[in-house]
């Protein structure tokens, strides 16, 4: 879809991705790269929604932030949200898979990541956060791509986790199964 | 002895059932009009059976509900992932009590509505 601007009908639908991807917080490049749209039109698009210009600086390049404790469980949860969406859309025969309906696979997938998070926080006082922004899901999906991430079973439940792509993920037991000594104590 | 009543209909029973069946299939459709992929995701249904659910009639629906059985069943449908889940764990700090419920989303995602697991490494390029 490198031409999706060229029509008008092709640049609305970049628009309407734009505009989704802006309310649910990303930054320029995935915005970016995902609808092909000019630097101008989403920052004009980005300052009419949000009321200021776009963020500017480096990207959440990290990986080992995907293995930390809470975000490897946020990041595992919108992953298997992502995978499942992607199988059912990939056996899908009626409708085409190309580059929007991609994008809109990922917005929808991380919209129901957001409303998990918002799920578990109704009970009580207590107030869970979503770790993981718009940018760093569709980061994720790249250094899946690229075998920089990969997945791996948990021994105990068998469900599966984020891994760096270079770990060799024998025995590995996930962080919901056995979570590390003080986690979850004096959060906020 | 058994109580001749207790061999007869039961109706309030019937009638739970008829009202739970209902109230699925009409969240069901009402999830799969607003947004296909993310109902099917929601509802762990397969393409087809929630085409035909979205082209069901009022009456239709209303037939089908009416069965003895219920239509919707229980996904956590396994032991293993049900102790998994360590429901019976008091005393755990609420952030961790939220971790565990998101335990229950990445598990029933990564099972289709037969237990069948997927879990391909992705060829995830978005």
């Amino acid at each position: 879809m490198a031409n999706a601007t060229k029509s008008i009908q092709g640049e609305l639908a970049a628009l309407q991705l734009a505009d989704a991807m802006i309310r649910l917080g990303a930054r320029m490049q995935p915005i970016k790269e995902l609808t092909r749209l000019s630097t101008d039109r989403i920052s004009s698009l980005y300052r009419e929604i949000v009321g200021a210009p776009p963020p500017k600086g480096m990207l959440p390049y990290s990986l080992d932030w995907y293995t930390t404790w809470k975000a490897n469980i946020h990041s595992s949860l919108f992953f298997s949200i992502y995978q499942r969406m992607r199988a059912n859309a990939e056996r899908s025969i009626r409708h085409p898979f190309g580059q929007i309906q991609q994008t809109w696979l990922l917005i929808d997938a991380y919209c129901l990541y957001r409303e998990n998070i918002q799920a578990a926080s109704i009970n009580g006082s207590y107030r869970e956060e979503p770790e993981l922004s718009f940018t760093r899901a569709w980061m994720l999906l790249r250094f899946v791509a690229s075998g920089q991430m990969t997945t791996t079973e948990c021994e105990s439940c068998h469900g599966h986790f984020l891994i760096r792509g270079d770990d060799h993920g024998k025995n590995f037991v996930c962080g919901i199964c056995s979570p590390p000594p003080r986690a979850g104590i004096g959060a906020k | 002895m058994q109580d001749l009543d207790n061999f007869s209909v039961d109706t309030d029973t019937l009638d739970a059932i008829r009202e739970v069946n209902l109230s699925y299939l009409v969240l069901a459709q009402h999830l799969l009009q607003k947004n296909f992929a993310q109902g099917m995701f929601r509802l762990g249904l397969d393409e087809d059976v929630a085409q035909i659910l979205l082209t069901l009639s009022p009456a239709q629906t209303i037939k089908i509900a009416s069965t003895g059985s219920l239509l919707c069943s229980f996904r956590l449908n396994d032991a293993h992932l049900l102790r998994a889940l360590r429901l019976d764990d008091k005393d755990v700090p609420a952030a961790r009590a939220a971790q565990n419920l998101h335990h229950v989303a990445i598990l029933l995602a990564q099972r289709t509505a037969n237990g069948e697991v997927i879990h391909t490494p992705a060829t995830a390029a978005a």
